[in-house]
């Protein structure tokens, strides 16, 4: 059973990695076939894997080529978090991969293109099974640095450059931060592996993790674009679009990965996660808000891609590990299909805020608070497992039901829309807590914290907040306040233009290749 | 290095320069109707040659090809000595032809700078040419957008420059990328467009430069969204309404220089090097060669067609047809009918606009919105809408609502992370299928007029389609009007594959119109009052050829009286059978050379619906000719897809009313077409449209590649490129007229504006009479031999 199991999970990265290998040199007809090929491999290998797992339970298979006491080992650890992240890492690389082949026919560099793609899909798959932290620290720079490749993918164009090397440095500081905390998790553990790092915090060695904590949370905050550090983001347009769509494969969303794969660390670091959680709120927030203003598609995307990477952070952060995962998953799919189909836009439904009426706002907060109330009681029936303080996603919930259903009310139409969007605002306040209740069940097995109230507090405040904006939204050019705004959210408060400045001082133009 | 003599400002009369600048940009239309343009539709009025070095001017760019593609082409035997020898003259001979080729002058072309381009050159640090165009790139998005945005500008009810006059007093995006004082230099300017482009030009004092190519250069370092600017200004000069949209871009570029050179020009070396520049600089030697390159490179094909053509006299049509078949002039049609031609002996196809004179403003009763299907040149006079019940009608508008309704709880920033969690997994589902919709863009019920319309109304639209189509007897018992359009998922440029005729939209919506005005009893009573008697057996019946699957349907077929089923079914079949032989014909250009049978079939359809697709079909990509003459000239030729094909019959058109009117439009909408094809071959990067895998759609109206910069323009690399070669030969249209050349110049006579287009060598004229061809030339009519 072992062995097959281990030679299951190994190959779950080395099919996809020895295809790489293969097709860089191929012709691009070839190299499509073989990374095609490969891509269905692995997602078949990952869902075998989700089965075993089913059968067998979580386990982990080791390969110590250095022996049993060096603290290198390849160890691939099979249970809930790897078996989830596997297949949905395998599956949009399928699809990315599939979507590539004939995207890019007739490009010049199409087969490297490929090679790179199946690389990056292979470091990640590593990093997701990976039960040895050195392991998950060498595929995550690997990951870095074949996508940095993808990044790359049209050489010549400055843009692609600059935003390239703008990532590069933020992924190096990222790399630091990991390896600092391994450092010190050796010098207090004497192990990376997973399993064995896992018991002695059981076991009560807990002492240097609050700092510890604070070094994983800054490499997670880094890699998953939280504000500041999220301007590269927006800038990767450069590249095909088969890769903005497959950076959400397991790779703007490593930092949520890494705070759940670790939970049972962070748990002990109650700072690094009150850290997270307030930097995870204002990115959302930040997020959201510029993410408004974008006049283009895969720009407003982007920021979108970071709202929802502060929301999974505060998630994290307020120690509710099942629900961040489940934030991964969705949010992963719905953003890779929404970049996959940028170009289905034109003659879209306009977007633009329309007035909401005081007494649609009135109801709607009312009706929204109702329904997820009902789904909430009914919910604690089904899952009385859920911890409480987990209301304030159950009230972020009811908050965007309230707008949907002012904004149905505002619309001036027909009693069928209005109770079509009642019914629609019932069925999604079902779907979301009942998504809510089974995470928490298959991902039972992680840990829980009591987040201290003063975050807890922001957050909830943060929400209220996004809503009175929202609803104000629609009117904000009325104000002086409303139109300055405006202006600073559309160029994203800046950020951006001074982290180019920083860079180009740092890597001057005239230096590039 | 000569600095030449300043010329003051205020010595030219501002209003006249600028006008005369904006004249020059060319209009782009937006995607969700994207039709052709010629890109030198502003330059028309001077030789192409001139126009060429006034673009190198402007743009440091000439839209021609390479030198060494001309070589590559001479060597490989596309351009014969003998075609070289013909435009060799005493400037230039064969051998200092070749020779320029072969050492190309290396002198570099200098365009007229900007202020930012100075800087460029002499602050390598910053990028300011690149940061100027996004500034603008971002307040232009903001400003046009259509569709995108859930936080509109708070100033899109203000014109262009007052809306960024307001919003840029507060942007402090420019002093955080180093440039100081901008704020500030904004609160100073005029409020008036016109004002501030006077202070610009007073601060700028450009030196050494006629002031109306210096502003041509400003906007051609914005052609995007220029020329969509340029769009909002002719759509409203078309209906008698000054917008003053260009030159407020206009005055909002100038302004970023003036800002640039009030923060930088402190410093006293680059105050220095902009007020004593050098002047641009032309390859004018370069130029003239290339010039005659590519008019011997246009002469092969244009002879051997001529040859075709001659070989083959028109002949009048004796017999009743059992069946004709009205197609839009495109291109694509030729290879159609074709195939149909010979699945249907018998049958008649007749080449026209593909509107059918028919032009529409048609309104989708969900959205409201209006779209123009006729050809650009025309002010659609006729509204018509989906003829829907009022139910159907209000069932629509709440489907409409709701969408957008579920759109807002999908991207407020209240309901976005609920959104996500709830239905995000779905998402899933749809990413295993990777299909897109497989359906094409055309409306479901038969259209209708919005307001009712006369019987004598209906019978004017009627009578000038059929005069025009030079259709006005001998009708079949069957006539089908078969507008095109063209099915492709996820692709922003799709309505560029649609009618152009229609105004970038498929022709469903004319030709179902066009067949239930021609069947009406009480306009066919009007019809024979004027002349033309359409027999009682004579059924008209409206289909739509899918250009990327070579799949017709026939629409409204419940209403065929049952007389005439039986050819309708023998129509459908010859059609089905027409479009399997287009397939195969088409298959190797699309990669699908080892394909037949139903295989082919299935694969071609596919593609249509991938969503992965960037080359559904080829368009309009190598189209070289626009013949107008009856289709006996024609008949049996293959002309591999390559040509326009309009019909005329002179006989029928003593008042060269006809002939009037084919010259004044479908000939100047083939050469839009074919000078846009033109452009985006010669010079992508200039003229073209980038490349379709970078595409980032701004605004729901156009294309940035990458991360922004300017608007795109022009055709996506994929939509004349495979891969391994350009599928578009750069060829100048060449119009094959059969016609009188006696007629001919009558009717270019009258017409200065299409004059110019043959004079100026923008595109060429052969006149064809029996068996002689006859080329247009500014010294008369000369024989090919």
């Amino acid at each position: 059973m072992s062995f097959s199991l281990s030679w299951l999970l190994g190959l779950i990265p080395l099919l996809p990695a020895a295809a790489g290998l293969l097709a860089v040199r191929r012709s691009a007809p070839v190299a499509v076939r073989l990374a095609r090929g490969a891509a269905t491999g692995a997602l078949a290998l990952a869902a075998v894997a989700v089965f075993a797992l089913a059968v067998a339970g979580s386990t982990t298979v080791r390969w110590s080529p250095f022996g049993a006491e060096a603290p290198l080992h390849f160890s691939l650890r099979l249970d809930v978090i790897s078996a989830v992240m596997a297949l949905l890492v395998g599956f949009l690389g399928w699809v990315v991969i599939r979507f590539a082949g004939t995207y890019l026919t007739g490009d010049a560099r199409q087969s490297r293109f490929m090679a790179w793609m199946l690389v990056t899909c292979a470091s990640v798959l590593t990093v997701v099974l990976s039960g040895n932290l050195f392991l998950t620290w060498v595929a995550w720079v690997g990951t870095s640095l074949s996508l940095h490749r993808l990044l790359l993918h049209y050489p010549d164009r400055e843009g692609a450059i600059f935003s390239a090397r703008k990532k590069f440095v933020v992924s190096r500081l990222a790399d630091a931060s990991l390896g600092m905390a391994l450092v010190l998790l050796y010098r207090d553990y004497g192990t990376w592996e997973l399993d064995a790092l896992f018991a002695a915090v059981r076991d009560g060695h807990t002492a240097g993790l609050p700092v510890i904590g604070f070094l994983l949370a800054a490499c997670a905050a880094l890699k998953s674009a939280q504000f500041p550090f999220h301007s590269w983001l927006p800038d990767t347009m450069e590249t095909p679009t088969p890769v903005s769509a497959f950076m959400h494969a397991g790779i703007i969303n490593a930092g949520g990965f890494l705070v759940v794969r670790l939970s049972p660390l962070f748990v002990h670091a109650p700072g690094a996660l009150s850290a997270l959680a307030v930097l995870g709120t204002l990115t959302a927030a930040f997020g959201a808000i510029v993410m408004l203003t974008q006049p283009s598609v895969k720009r407003a995307l982007a920021y979108s891609t970071i709202a929802q990477m502060g929301f999974m952070m505060l998630q994290c952060g307020l120690g509710a590990f099942g629900l961040a995962l489940l934030h991964l998953v969705a949010h992963s799919l719905y953003k890779a299909h929404a970049f996959l189909h940028a170009g289905s836009t034109i003659g879209a439904v306009p977007r633009a805020a329309i007035p909401l009426r005081t007494p649609a706002l009135v109801v709607g907060l009312l009706s929204g608070g109702l329904l997820v109330a009902g789904g909430a009681t009914a919910l604690a029936v089904l899952a009385p497992t859920l911890p409480v303080h987990l209301g304030i996603f159950a009230a972020a919930l009811a908050f965007a039901l309230a707008y949907g259903l002012a904004r149905i009310w505002s619309t001036g139409t027909d009693t069928r829309t209005v109770l079509r969007g009642v019914a629609g605002a019932g069925a999604i306040a079902l779907a979301s807590l009942a998504l809510h209740a089974g995470a928490t069940t298959i991902f039972a097995s992680l840990p829980t914290v009591n987040p201290p109230v003063a975050v807890v507090g922001f957050a909830a405040a943060t929400f209220l907040a996004l809503f009175v904006f929202q609803a104000l939204l629609w009117r904000a050019g009325h104000y002086a306040i409303g139109r300055r705004l405006y202006v600073h959210a559309l160029n994203g408060f800046y950020v951006g233009t001074l982290a180019n400045r920083l860079l180009g001082r740092l890597w001057p133009r005239h230096h590039v290749a | 290095m000569s600095a030449l003599t300043a010329t003051p400002a205020s010595d030219i009369a501002l209003p006249a320069a600028i006008d005369a600048a904006l004249s020059r940009i060319p209009p782009l239309w937006p995607l969700r109707h994207f039709v052709a343009v010629n890109p030198f539709v502003g330059l028309v009025d001077r030789p192409f040659a001139d126009a060429c070095a006034l673009l190198q001017r402007a743009t440091g760019h000439v839209p021609l090809q390479s030198p060494a593609d001309y070589l590559a082409a001479y060597r490989a035997g596309e351009i014969a000595p003998a075609d070289l020898a013909a435009v060799a003259d005493e400037t230039w001979t064969a051998e200092s032809l070749i020779a320029a080729l072969e050492n190309p002058e290396d002198a570099v072309a200098f365009p007229i700078q900007t202020v930012a381009d100075l800087l460029d050159a002499e602050k390598p640090r910053a990028h300011w040419s690149v940061f100027v165009v996004e500034e603008i790139s971002k307040w232009c998005a903001v400003a046009f957008d259509e569709n995108q945005t859930t936080w509109r500008s708070p100033w899109t009810a203000a014109g262009l420059y007052a809306a960024w006059r307001e919003a840029a007093r507060h942007d402090h995006n420019p002093e955080a990328f180093g440039l100081a004082g901008f704020r500030a230099f904004v609160r100073d300017l005029p409020a008036d467009s016109l004002a501030a482009i006077e202070t610009c030009v007073e601060q700028l004092a450009p030196q050494a430069v006629d002031l109306t190519d210096f502003f041509h250069r400003q906007l051609a370092t914005i052609p995007g969204w220029a020329g969509h600017a340029q769009y909002l200004a002719r759509e409203d000069a078309m209906r008698d309404r000054a917008n003053p949209v260009l030159r407020d871009l206009l005055a909002i570029r100038l302004a970023y220089d003036a800002a640039l050179y009030q923060a930088f020009a402190r410093d006293g070396i680059f105050r220095a090097d902009w007020r004593h520049q050098t002047a641009p600089r032309v390859n004018q030697a370069q130029l003239g060669a290339l010039v005659r390159w590519q008019l011997a490179y246009e002469a092969g094909y244009q002879r051997r067609l001529a040859h075709a053509l001659v070989a083959q006299p028109s002949a009048p049509r004796s017999s009743r047809p059992s069946v004709q078949a009205i197609f839009c002039i495109d291109v694509r049609s030729e290879v159609f009918r074709r195939h149909l031609e010979a699945a249907l002996p018998g049958a008649q196809t007749i080449g026209f606009a593909g509107f059918f004179g028919f032009p529409v403003a048609h309104q989708d009763p969900a959205s409201g919105a209006t779209g123009s299907r006729c050809p650009v040149l025309l002010v659609p006079p006729v509204a018509t809408t989906d003829g829907l019940s009022p139910d159907a009608a209000t069932a629509a508008r709440r489907r409409h609502a709701e969408a957008g309704a579920w759109k807002a709880f999908q991207n407020s920033a209240a309901s976005c992370f609920s959104f996500v969690e709830s239905v995000g997994l779905a998402f899933g589902a749809a990413l295993g299928r990777g299909q897109g919709r497989t359906g094409p863009s055309c409306t479901r019920v038969a259209p209708s007029f919005a307001r009712a319309l006369s019987v004598t109304d209906r019978a004017n639209l009627a009578e000038g389609a059929l005069r025009n189509m030079s259709l006005t007897g001998n009708f079949a018992r069957l006539v089908l009007m078969c507008g095109h359009g063209s099915t492709s998922a996820n692709n922003p440029y799709a309505s560029g594959l649609d009618c152009g005729a229609c105004g970038g939209h498929a022709g469903d919506v004319n030709a179902r119109l066009a067949a239930t005005v021609l069947n009406d009893p009480a306009v066919r009573t009007e019809l024979a009052t004027r002349g033309i008697v359409i027999p009682r057996d004579t059924v008209f019946i409206a289909g739509l050829h899918h250009t990327t699957s070579d799949d017709v349907t026939l629409f409204d077929d419940e209403r065929i009286p049952d007389s005439h089923t039986a050819e309708v079914s023998g129509l459908l079949a010859a059609l089905a059978r027409a479009g399997t032989a287009a397939r195969a014909e088409r298959a190797p250009s699309l990669g699908l050379a080892g394909l037949s049978g139903p295989r082919l079939d299935a694969a071609v359809r596919a593609r249509a619906a991938d969503v992965a697709q960037t080359r559904p079909e080829w368009g309009l990509a190598n189209n070289a000719a626009l013949i107008v003459a009856p289709r006996s000239r024609t008949a049996g030729l293959k002309l591999d897809g390559r040509t326009f094909l309009h019909d005329y019959d002179a006989a029928a058109d003593p008042q060269l009313k006809v002939l009037t009117l084919i010259l004044n439009a479908p000939v100047v909408v083939a050469s839009w077409i074919n000078l846009q094809y033109y452009a985006s071959r010669v010079d992508p990067v200039t003229y073209g449209a980038g490349n379709k895998v970078l595409h980032n759609i701004a605004g729901g109206l156009g294309a940035l590649e990458g991360n922004g910069g300017d608007l795109k323009v022009g055709l996506p690399l994929q939509s004349i490129h495979d891969g391994k070669k350009f599928i578009h030969e750069p060829r100048r249209l060449t119009v094959y007229l059969e016609a009188a050349t006696s007629a001919i110049d009558t009717v270019l006579g009258t017409s200065p504006g299409v004059r110019q287009l043959f004079d100026h060598g923008w595109i060429h004229l052969i006149a064809l009479e029996g068996s002689t061809a006859r080329r247009y030339t500014l010294d008369g009519w000369q024989d090919i031999t």
